[in-house]
């Protein structure tokens, strides 16, 4: 079969699966109490004095099942509720703090693919030997780490190193560029806005600010790459085309380069698409701990402060986002391997 | 005048360091090839017919060693034990004066390059040079030079001097830059659809282009073929090369091989454990047993007098129409804590007290016969 | 009838093949440095865990009121600001005059507890769905893999944190959240019947309970019937911290165990026995569990390390345990009010030493299962 017919199954396989997610966010949005629950129904500021009518209106205190088309409709209109912690409508928050989490995955993401791909492959290649034991507790650390502990370490050190505390996007004194009317806001990226500004000063400081969550970041995830690179190079090497190579008189190197990585690379490449929707978890607390303005900071405060509408909104959306990413890495795979497609 | 061996293998020993315990593989393999000759290897599985030609080609993985012998190649000429030599040296052989035809074709073919990358690999890692003069020359055959002909010319003149400049690899890393690769590409494209077509491939072109999982089996063994053909190897070792595929295949590489071992002059190594085959195709066979070679003679000597009383056995064990089927009694050792003495001494229907004791010697009883057995010699 | 020698040798035999893998396990544990630190780390923690009321005997003499839970970390001082460790408080006291020591101390046995119990319960639920799902295939398989997709398709620790927020302060299982899922196993089992056509009876009356409950169950959604309140026990935030996890966990356990439930169904054992007329329960529990479960105990055993460190990111994010139990995410999350300042390092105390303890806890897993991983992962084991 065709990559075509191949993407709609894929997609036709996906649809019972969200309907099924939104399902069961109801069924958590049941357990909470009604009072609360209105919060989600919410569209400006003034209909948060009236929560009684709108408990009423939307059958709050009635069936599940009423509620139900009820919620679905508000969700597809696009109202998922009013959050306190936002000070907003849930979307437009979610939205206009995306720009900040995005750039430190934009960094994070590349980096780890790459730092992965190497020690896995210098794992696999010594195996059981001294750079293997090295890497793999590169790695296995990396991803035991706490990683609010890793980043209060980072903050720690960045004192006593340098003096100061860099929490946040920007410095002060950027803060007030950025806000100015000079400033143009293209991307929301603070790196790339800069550059196209011409304010390098600004990207500067941008870049030292992230500095720190992307080391985070990278060093937590670098360890999923690690060890799938490394167990798929092992079956590699274990193939009997490598025997062909070596047959052939290829040098070793040749030998590992060409021949195992390209093999071996296929799985990761792939997986590397669902890390970043995973990065999200590790973001959520990562934000927190250098107090930077993006999605995970907000969302690890409405947890905090019982925003029920940020916490169902945001968790709807990593869903839907998890889903999507799963999407195409399967239909990534399935183009890169024409093996898969076969079904 | 003697005519010197082309392979040599004396006393060859070889273990396996595993975690259930030493496999002792190779037990003083004894085996010789003659020039231009076709020499069969038989022997039930696990025997270490696969293992000796990996030796012979110097492809031990750990955790096997070998531990003793002398495998001795006769290239150009000059005589070489490949045991002592060190990588380095033996890559050169490798692929180029020695070569290897596996037994599954696909699961030997690397599935994610076409199968011009795959051939052309062997040629520029041995006749780069050849093929960078080759592009020289044509390039200045061309009647009419337009200004990107000449700045070639001198481009590859530079390369042909120095085939492993570094600046030629850097620059053949840049995307759009290494376009001045293609004359290079195009003569070894004609040379691997030449390859190709002189195995009997209908349409080499587009098999050149080919992945591996698109090809059948037999386009596929004719593809392994033609990579270990490539550079005219003095010897080259099939293993197994047609058990996978089903018999009319079978036929036509049979026939093929015989073709080119006429027309390249090479030796032939061919690994089976078909004794049909071998009456068929060899000249001379090695019959093993356990990790010894136990007789090596002329095939029709070896069919009309088989001395070692396993290779009696085994012709016997041929089924023939009309009567029952005749086995031989008992299971191959286990390799990890072998018998004491002649491996096959618990099988064996004419077994002495010596032979529970002391290991037989690989000796010739005859003209160009040998068998590894006490009821021959003293 | 058998000696006791005889029994065990039988036992011995019966499972050869299972020893031979452990004893294989055991000696690539010892060739490798990494997965022996491992070992040591574990050990210590559980001796930690054992001698804990002598390593920090419960004072009620501290309090001014007596503390009979061991787990909530005694008051030392009213004192304002955090103390630096001294002989006395040997990791110092935070803000709220809480001994750090005593709360690493005890906080060991805490994150045992919920690693363990988190582990346990939902590698029940997965084992249990996992290999109902793989066994009899079809729609059966279908509804439940759905089930399983559906979690999974949320990145943990968000859903966790949902399921955190939105659980109430007491859990109330009223008439419908007991009816509901009655009456899905049992139209499950009713499913079941029919598709492997054992008598007619048997299968209508199932038919008829599935029927009798769904009706209920819609009367009481759609709110004719009023709700009755069954069972109702308070949740402490540990508890729901441990509910959540398992609700998140199980899922992955059931496609694991499903995967080798489908493999094992196709080996030739399991026609054998379905030929003999072997019941369905009986091979599954005597010939498909024996053969598959054994490494996904394992494997499984050796994420209580994650748990852990996902139920510490839970605490400091401040929706774990209580404020003053002894629990190390709780302790770290303590520093909370000073981590955008100077003070941080200057507090230090209060998040390097209880993360640290969260960091070496689970290195100490995750050396141990990177080593057992490499072992029992069927491409990869003997060179």
């Amino acid at each position: 079969m065709g990559l075509r017919e191949y993407i709609i199954r894929r997609i036709i396989m996906i649809i019972p699966i969200i309907i099924g997610a939104i399902i069961l966010i109801f069924a958590v949005v049941q357990l909470i109490p009604p009072g609360s629950r209105a919060l989600l129904y919410v569209r400006t500021e003034r209909d948060l004095q009236f929560l009684d009518q709108i408990i009423k209106a939307h059958k709050l205190d009635a069936s599940p099942v009423e509620q139900f088309a009820d919620w679905l409709r508000q969700i597809l209109e696009g109202n998922f509720g009013w959050t306190r912690v936002g000070r907003g409508p849930v979307l437009n928050v979610m939205f206009a703090k995306w720009p900040a989490t995005i750039e430190i995955v934009m960094f994070a993401a590349p980096l780890t693919i790459i730092f992965g791909i190497i020690l896995g492959v210098i794992s696999a290649v010594h195996r059981d030997k001294l750079p293997d034991h090295i890497t793999r507790l590169i790695s296995i650390a990396g991803y035991s780490l706490p990683s609010f502990w890793l980043g209060l370490i980072l903050l720690s050190l960045t004192y006593i190193t340098t003096g100061t505390v860099i929490t946040g996007r920007v410095s002060n004194s950027v803060q007030n560029i950025v806000k100015s009317q000079a400033w143009h806001t293209y991307t929301g990226l603070y790196t790339i806005d800069g550059i196209i500004n011409g304010r390098f000063d600004v990207v500067l400081d941008a870049l030292k600010h992230l500095a720190l969550p992307v080391i985070v970041i990278t060093t937590i995830n670098m360890a999923g790459i690690i060890r799938l690179m490394r167990s798929s190079m092992l079956e590699a090497l274990t193939k009997n085309y490598i025997i062909t190579a070596k047959a052939k008189g290829l040098k070793n190197t040749k030998v590992i380069n060409k021949h195992a990585r390209r093999n071996a690379l296929i799985p990761v490449v792939t997986i590397a698409g669902l890390m970043v929707a995973g990065m999200l978890s590790g973001l959520v607390i990562t934000e927190t701990v250098f107090a930077f303005e993006g999605v995970g900071q907000w969302a690890a405060q409405c947890a905090t402060q019982l925003d029920i509408a940020g916490v169902i909104g945001f968790t709807i959306f990593t869903g839907l986002l998890f889903v999507i990413s799963n999407l195409i890495v399967d239909i990534l795979y399935a183009y890169i391997d024409p093996r898969i497609r076969l079904g | 005048m003697e005519i010197e061996n082309i392979v040599d293998v004396e006393n060859l020993m070889l273990r396996f360091y595993t975690y259930e315990g030493i496999v002792e593989a190779l037990d003083g393999v004894n085996l010789h090839i003659k020039p231009n000759e076709i020499l069969g290897v038989v022997g039930e599985t696990g025997c270490g017919k696969s293992v000796t030609s990996l030796a012979i080609l110097g492809i031990v993985m750990p955790p096997g060693r070998i531990e003793n012998g002398k495998i001795i190649i006769n290239v150009n000429g000059k005589q070489i034990d490949i045991l002592k030599l060190h990588e380095e040296a033996i890559r050169k052989i490798r692929g180029k004066d020695i070569s290897m035809v596996f037994q599954e074709p696909r699961a030997y073919l690397n599935p994610v390059y076409t199968v011009f990358d795959q051939i052309s690999e062997v040629l520029i890692e041995h006749r780069k040079q050849e093929f960078i003069n080759r592009a020289l020359q044509t390039l200045k055959n061309q009647p009419k030079k337009s200004t990107i002909t000449n700045f070639y010319i001198s481009i590859y003149e530079k390369w042909s001097k120095n085939p492993n400049s570094l600046l030629i690899r850097f620059l053949s890393k840049i995307p759009i830059l290494r376009r001045f690769q293609n004359p290079f590409k195009k003569e070894l494209r004609k040379e691997v659809v030449q390859l190709l077509k002189s195995l009997g491939m209908a349409d080499p072109e587009r098999v050149a282009d080919s992945y591996p999982h698109e090809l059948s089996g037999g386009m596929a063994q004719r593809v392994v073929i033609a990579m270990a053909l490539a550079c005219n190897p003095t010897l080259l070792i099939c293993d197994e090369p047609t058990t996978n595929l089903d018999v009319t295949v079978q036929a036509q590489i049979l026939e093929l091989i015989r073709a080119l071992r006429a027309k390249f002059k090479s030796s032939i190594l061919y690994i089976t454990h078909d004794l049909g085959v071998i009456a068929e195709l060899c000249e001379r066979v090695a019959v093993m047993y356990a990790g010894n070679v136990v007789e090596l003679a002329p095939v029709i000597e070896l069919f009309k007098n088989p001395l070692h009383p396993y290779t009696r056995a085994l012709l016997e064990s041929i089924p023939r129409p009309g009567q029952p089927f005749k086995s031989i009694p008992g299971i191959v050792p286990s390799l990890i804590n072998p018998p004491k003495g002649c491996r096959f001494n618990e099988r064996c229907n004419y077994a002495m007290d010596i032979c529970y004791k002391i290991k037989p010697k690989f000796i010739k009883v005859k003209e160009d016969h040998f068998v590894a057995c006490h009821l021959y010699g003293e | 009838m058998f000696s006791l020698r005889e029994r065990i040798q039988k036992w011995k035999k019966a499972h050869e093949a299972s020893i031979k893998e452990l004893k294989f396990i055991l000696f690539r544990i010892r060739k490798s440095p990494l997965s022996l630190l491992g070992t040591f780390i574990i050990a210590f923690y559980i001796i930690i865990a054992i001698l804990a009321p002598i390593l920090a005997p419960p004072q009620p003499s501290w309090d001014i009121f007596k503390n009979p839970n061991p787990f909530i970390i005694p008051d030392a001082y009213n004192s304002v600001d955090p103390t630096p460790p001294s002989p006395q408080h040997p990791f110092g006291i935070t803000v709220e005059g809480y001994d750090i020591y005593y709360g690493c101390i005890w906080g060991t046995i805490t994150a045992f507890r919920v690693g363990v119990m988190v582990v346990a319960l939902s590698l029940i639920i997965g084992l249990a769905v996992g290999i109902i799902a793989g066994y009899y295939g079809g729609l059966v398989d279908e509804i439940l893999m759905r089930l399983t997709d559906i979690i999974i398709c949320f990145p943990g620790l968000i859903l966790a944190m949902a399921f955190v927020v939105a659980l109430p302060p007491a859990l109330t299982l009223d008439a419908p959240t007991i009816l509901i899922p009655i009456t899905v196993v049992i139209a499950l089992i009713t499913l079941l019947q029919f598709l492997k056509r054992t008598s007619k009876r048997r299968a209508i009356i199932y038919l008829a309970i599935t029927l009798v409950l769904a009706v209920v169950s819609a009367l009481i959604l759609l709110g004719i019937v009023p709700k009755i309140n069954v069972v109702q026990t308070p949740l402490t935030r540990l508890d729901k911290v441990l509910i959540a996890l398992i609700l998140v966990g199980w899922p992955g356990y059931a496609r694991v165990i499903r995967g080798e439930v489908l493999r094992a169904r196709s080996e030739d054992y399991v026609e054998a026995a379905k030929a003999i007329g072997a019941s369905d329960s009986r091979i599954i529990f005597k010939h498909i569990v024996p053969n598959t479960i054994y490494p996904i105990l394992i494997l499984a055993s050796l994420d209580i390390g994650s748990i852990v460190l996902t139920a510490a990111a839970l605490s400091f994010l401040g929706i774990g345990a209580e404020p003053s139990y002894a629990d190390w995410g709780q302790l770290v999350q303590k520093c909370e009010p000073y981590m955008l300042g100077v003070d941080i390092v200057r507090y230090w105390y209060i998040w390097l030493i209880p993360g640290a303890f969260i960091f070496i806890f689970g290195l100490g897993w995750n050396l141990l299962g990177d080593a057992i991983r490499d072992v029992l992962d069927p491409t990869l084991r003997r060179r």
